[in-house]
């Protein structure tokens, strides 16, 4: 396996590792805001209380991401800086309101001024943030981006406005949303863990929908791409994507919510994996691949060195991290 | 307006904003551990009330810090795609390494912030302290890539692909690196002391004579003074290596436009680029020699050697060389006012009108020598973006609306700033409403 396809897969468990840790946190975004019901001010409080401690830490994957791929694959940072100028700044500008609205909300009691407005700019931003990047993601893998001779181009028929790509961001926001909802039945107890196991078998249904309408228009819009999808190494995990949510489904139905939690975490990487696969080897479809936009041996080898090593000290304390905040024992207590 | 300009300017602006909170990201976990310390050993309340006090400041100014960060290390890309198409692959390793202790940073933190209740008392304290090592090494490590844009060795190496290529060399054994990297990490903690301690001398003005006031404010100063005692010795070290590198920059921080033998030091002035004067400057004769090569009768390197399309703005790099200075050598001279009347008196020091008014003037000074060092050090690097080898202009994006962000980037920052100050003020005046109060009981019922 060459230097860059080893690359790519850290790469890929980082975007993996974001969707599921940084996904269920803009998700918890979503439920803040769809928060109703005779427990709406309970909800909201689950969700902060479950995100507290770990928010921070799960968004650093999505800079891990960035990071590794302007090291790595500059002249894709490149190329996705100036075709997706717009949606990189809306996304940025969310990220920035949804961080501060979280942080800026925690200290204050939930019935003081400005607790519900900074909630509301919290939920409208998760929102944003998950529309975006699955759109941009939409963009990049529908062939949206075009790189010949150096120059950069935006193809206007497959842009991240287009109606696949916004398909794809509506689909990254159901996805989280169903995610989130699973995990929060993990987190809560009695009546409240019945709210959040109605929004998951909601949001699973929901996520069911954008799947469907998408089949037809992914295999009109965007063929290369379906083509990939459904006849390359993509269609395992698109079918494991399938299955796993029929699963979701039932074990939600029958209360096994921990069974529950592992197939919604394997359905989202799933239908990661699936678009993933499709791309490989292409880092933009159809101009950028792996081998034609990596960088120089000696940075490759230095990330490939340093990725295991800073492992060495992030795995330990990352499980510490939810070892002292995810322990069944105290989730009992709430 | 002029997409070039407006680039720079959503740069310095974004920059600055994300400065002062890094810097105070790096600064506040040490006086929140500090304080901690003081509570594990003395079981004096007031260090307690303190340490709170200030985690829950550290949750408020990280974040504000994480968001910002993001923003500039994707802005590095929107508006300088071209750049980061050429210095992705010699500065990324600087960003993984950085990414790596930013991760541990945010691990711990959490851990820390909202771990009181559930850890032991000395394991808590102990998860402060990595919160404390991995923001320093943040710093530290981010400032290589910087050091690399002023001093780019081995990129053609690089781009060779050639065997002989370490970035241990290219990014640490950088004669630029390692000062660059301690002057601007002291610098964050001298900056943090001398808010907080502004902060707490400006209750006391104010008539709160506790002792909450007197421990925060002699916390805040001990670090103050050990930060700006280094800071002249770093700040001098870095001089020297500018005017071997960069004598384009040396040159624009003294507004020597003419290369001279004996050259004498400028304290303050109007430089005049037009006609190559500088008005109203006090002169030190030969003491810019001895500066910057040890030898009253050293040559030193003036702006004629340089085509002035080549020249950084000389009088933004000197005004902002001069005020660093002028800064630095304030904070230093309260620091050592403070210390030195406390021996003497102690507390008693704190009824001196005069000595609390000074420290309540030196709130900004540290955010000021900052602010202004990083002027010195990237207005002087112009028109470069890598020192020699590619200019800001030819980095710039050719995408549209970078007004429109630099706009955007200007109205978010700030609602955030105003927020932050209505927020701070809200938790110090009257602080903490409900939810913390109770926690605050518990910890000192369960210790």
């Amino acid at each position: 396996m060459s230097l860059a396809e080893q690359v790519a897969l850290w790469m890929s468990a980082g975007l993996t590792l974001y969707a599921i840790l940084g996904g269920a946190d803009l998700g918890g975004g979503v439920w803040d805001l769809l928060s109703s019901g005779p427990r709406s001010a309970e909800q909201r409080k689950a969700v902060s209380h479950a995100m507290g401690p770990v928010w921070e830490a799960n968004h650093v994957w999505l800079l891990f991401c960035f990071i590794i791929l302007f090291t790595a694959f500059p002249v894709v940072f490149q190329t996705l800086s100036i075709a997706l100028f717009a949606p990189l700044n809306v996304v940025l500008a969310a990220i920035v309101f949804r961080g501060a609205a979280f942080a800026f909300r925690h200290p204050l009691a939930a019935d003081v001024q400005g607790y519900r407005q900074w909630s509301c700019v919290f939920g409208v931003s998760s929102v944003v943030v998950l529309l975006g990047l699955g759109a941009a993601l939409g963009a990049i893998s529908t062939g949206g981006i075009r790189f010949t001779d150096g120059h950069i181009s935006a193809v206007p028929t497959a842009s991240w406005l287009s109606p696949s790509a916004l398909g794809l961001g509506l689909l990254t926001l159901v996805s989280c949303s169903f995610l989130t909802a699973v995990f929060m039945t993990m987190e809560t107890t009695g009546e409240l863990r019945l709210d959040f196991q109605r929004r998951a078998v909601y949001a699973l249904l929901a996520q069911a929908l954008v799947v469907v309408a998408m089949l037809p228009l992914l295999a009109y819009t965007a063929p290369a791409l379906w083509n990939r999808l459904v006849a390359g190494y993509a269609r395992y995990p698109a079918f494991l994507a399938g299955l796993m949510m029929v699963a979701a489904f039932v074990l939600l139905q029958r209360q096994q919510f921990s069974w529950a939690r592992a197939a919604a975490v394997l359905q989202n990487s799933a239908m990661l994996w699936s678009i993933l696969a499709a791309q490989w080897p292409y880092l933009i479809f159809p101009d950028l691949t792996l081998a034609n936009a990596a960088s120089p041996a000696p940075t490759l080898r230095f990330i490939l060195l340093a990725l295991p090593l800073g492992m060495l000290v992030l795995v330990p304390s990352l499980l510490f991290l939810f070892y002292t905040f995810k322990r069944p024992a105290l989730l009992t207590e709430q | 307006m002029d997409a070039l300009l407006a680039a720079r300017l959503q740069m310095a602006f974004s920059l600055a904003f994300h400065m002062i909170f890094a810097a105070l990201g790096v600064g506040m976990p040490l006086l929140m551990l500090l304080a901690q310390t003081g509570w594990l050993r003395k079981h004096d309340e007031v260090y307690l009330i303190l340490t709170k006090r200030w985690a829950r400041v550290v949750g408020i100014l990280f974040a504000i810090g994480a968001v910002s960060g993001t923003v500039l290390s994707l802005e590095l890309g929107l508006l300088w795609p071209k750049f980061m198409a050429v210095a992705g692959s010699a500065i990324g390793p600087a960003f993984t390494l950085e990414a790596f202790a930013f991760f541990v940073e945010a691990i711990f933190l959490g851990i820390y912030l909202y771990g009181w209740q559930r850890l032991q008392p000395r394991v808590h304290w102990l998860t402060g302290i990595p919160v404390v090592l991995a923001s320093a090494a943040s710093s530290l490590l981010v400032t290589s890539a910087n050091a690399w844009m002023q001093h780019p060795t081995g990129l053609a190496d690089l781009q060779a692909a050639s065997s002989s290529v370490s970035f241990a060399g290219m990014l640490f054994g950088n004669p630029y690196w390692p000062l660059m990297a301690l002057h601007s990490t002291v610098s964050c903690y001298a900056a943090t002391a001398f808010v907080v301690a502004g902060v707490y001398a400006w209750g006391i003005l104010h008539g709160k004579r506790d002792q909450v006031h007197y421990t925060a404010l002699r916390l805040a100063l001990v670090v103050g003074l050990i930060a700006s005692v280094i800071m002249p010795v770093t700040g001098h070290a870095s001089a020297l290596v500018a005017a071997k590198y960069q004598p384009a920059k040396l040159a624009a921080m003294e507004s020597l436009f003419v290369t001279e033998k004996g050259a004498s030091l400028l304290i303050g002035g109007i430089p005049n680029t037009e006609n190559r004067t500088v008005r109203y400057a006090i002169r030190i004769p030969w003491a810019l020699s001895i500066l910057a090569k040890g030898d009253p009768n050293a040559e030193v390197i003036g702006l004629n050697r340089f085509a002035t399309d080549v020249w950084p703005n000389v009088p933004l790099t000197h005004y902002s060389f001069q005020i660093m200075v002028a800064a630095g050598m304030l904070m230093l001279g309260v620091a050592l006012w403070f210390w030195l009347v406390w021996r003497r008196s102690g507390e008693q020091a704190l009824l001196s009108t005069a000595l609390v008014k000074s420290l309540v003037a030196a709130t900004p000074l540290g955010f000021i020598a900052l602010e202004t060092g990083w002027i010195v050090t990237e207005v002087g690097r112009q028109p470069w973006i890598i020192y020699g080898q590619m200019r800001i202009s030819q980095a710039v994006t050719p995408a549209l609306g970078v007004t429109t962000t630099l706009i955007s980037v200007i109205g978010i920052y700030l609602i955030l700033t105003v927020s932050l100050v209505w927020l701070l003020r809200r938790l110090t005046v009257n602080p903490v409403a409900g939810a913390d109060d109770s926690r605050s009981d518990q910890i000192k019922k369960a210790i």
